[in-house]
């Protein structure tokens, strides 16, 4: 957040104004909510007004700050000039980005879950999520969902959820670089559930890189048709 | 006789959360999904490794991907004992002289689903299922196109695709 606000209180008068404002320079271009919010940064909201008003201004500002990037803008005192409490520019680009991009690791995940609800994964049949998957690291947030696809892989509070997605996962042309599937497929088998590590095993086997091969030949495995096929897809990768 | 299905070894695993002998749901509601309350099966004869797999090629082909494939087998006399009803119908697979090795474990309600999923319990208690890795069912797959068992064409996209990659690799 990149305000802290508190919206418990009362509503303020309209001709309110905080005795602390400095006098307005009228040749300034701001105006006294603009530069209230100078200060309100540092001190608490006092009015449910007060935040109203902070959050409509950050929008704004937002707004107009986009505008002057599209534009191609170079002079970035102007931002700060108009908005002295958000004058570092940085802000927007991590609070605003980072906002959509909960949003959109929510999306992947709300279709992923949405797509095993409604069809079970089985071995060897086309799945759904396969093309949610992929339209993920198609997508221009592609490093990111690999970021989230591998959350989303290792995730012991939905142990089959995890499995799943990195069962498709596993079906998808190299995703990523060898580095990041050799990790995944290590992490993956670090796991507590069984149904994890299978899902890690096979992603192996379908990807086929050979540094895989190390991290399955230093896996322990107390699952004996687990052992077995672990043992089997190295014999493979030897061929 | 035995009767074989495909299920995922890893969701009869115990779970945590579950106590010892409790079958989870995620196994029942994902690998035993019936269709017309019935489950299908493949016969597969006394459950030897040739006729197991004789099962595993009928599932394989008819399917979208190369894959590894998990398989039990059930004793269809333990079955009719739990009063179930077995129904020999035409399967769906594209290596025609496997069609009739078919069979509908059919008229399932709840109780009798969940006597299934007993006998699925019991068959990997003792050791009667396997896996087959993805290259073993690829090559199982490249073997019956070549004593034409099925015909390439009728596989689906992406199996035909394997098959054909590793025909020319002369595999």
């Amino acid at each position: 957040m990149l305000l802290e606000t508190h919206s418990s209180v009362g509503s303020t008068p309209s001709d309110f104004v905080p005795n602390f404002l400095p006098p307005m320079d009228p040749s300034s271009g701001s105006n006294y909510v603009i530069r209230w919010l100078d200060y309100g940064k540092e001190s608490l909201a006092t009015s449910s007004d007060i935040v109203s008003l902070q959050r409509a201004t950050v929008e704004l500002a937002y707004d107009l700050y986009l505008k002057r990037l599209s534009a191609d803008a170079t002079d970035t005192l102007w931002n700060a000039e108009l908005f002295p409490m958000l004058v570092d520019e940085v802000c927007f680009a991590q609070v605003k980005p980072q906002q959509g991009e909960d949003q959109a690791r929510e999306r992947l995940s709300s279709a992923l879950w949405a797509a095993f609800e409604s069809e079970p994964l089985e071995d060897g049949m086309y799945h759904p999520a396969e093309q949610v998957i992929r339209d993920a690291l198609q997508s221009t947030e592609s490093e990111l969902a690999l970021e989230w696809l591998r959350e989303l892989s290792l995730d012991a509070e939905h142990q089959t959820f995890s499995a799943e997605v990195l069962r498709c996962l596993a079906r998808q042309e190299y995703p990523g670089s060898a580095l990041w599937r050799t990790e995944l497929v290590r992490d993956g088998l670090g796991m507590e559930s069984a149904e994890i590590r299978d899902a890690a095993v096979q992603a192996a086997e379908w990807w086929g890189d050979r540094d895989l091969r190390d991290v399955l030949e230093s896996h322990h495995e107390p699952i004996h048709w687990l052992r077995d096929y672990i043992r089997e897809v190295i014999e493979d990768f030897g061929e | 006789m035995f009767l074989a299905r495909k299920v995922t070894l890893s969701k009869w695993e115990p779970k945590a959360g579950l106590s010892e002998g409790e079958i989870s749901a995620d196994a029942l509601t994902s690998d035993l999904r019936t269709q017309n309350n019935s489950l299908s099966f493949w016969q597969c004869g006394v459950g030897n490794t040739d006729d197991v797999e004789e099962a595993v090629l009928a599932m394989a082909a008819g399917r979208d991907h190369v894959d590894k494939l998990d398989v039990v087998w059930l004793d269809d006399d333990e079955l009719l004992a739990d009063g179930q009803t077995l129904s020999n119908t035409k399967g769906r697979t594209p290596v025609h002289e496997l069609v009739n090795l078919h069979v509908d474990v059919c008229r399932l309600d709840y109780v009798r689903l969940g006597r299934v999923a007993r006998r699925v319990v019991s068959a990997i208690e003792e050791e009667r299922f396997f896996r087959l890795r993805k290259s073993r069912v690829k090559a199982m797959l490249v073997k019956a196109v070549k004593q034409e068992r099925v015909k390439l064409g009728d596989l689906k996209g992406n199996i035909q695709a394997e098959v054909q990659k590793s025909l020319d690799e002369g595999k």
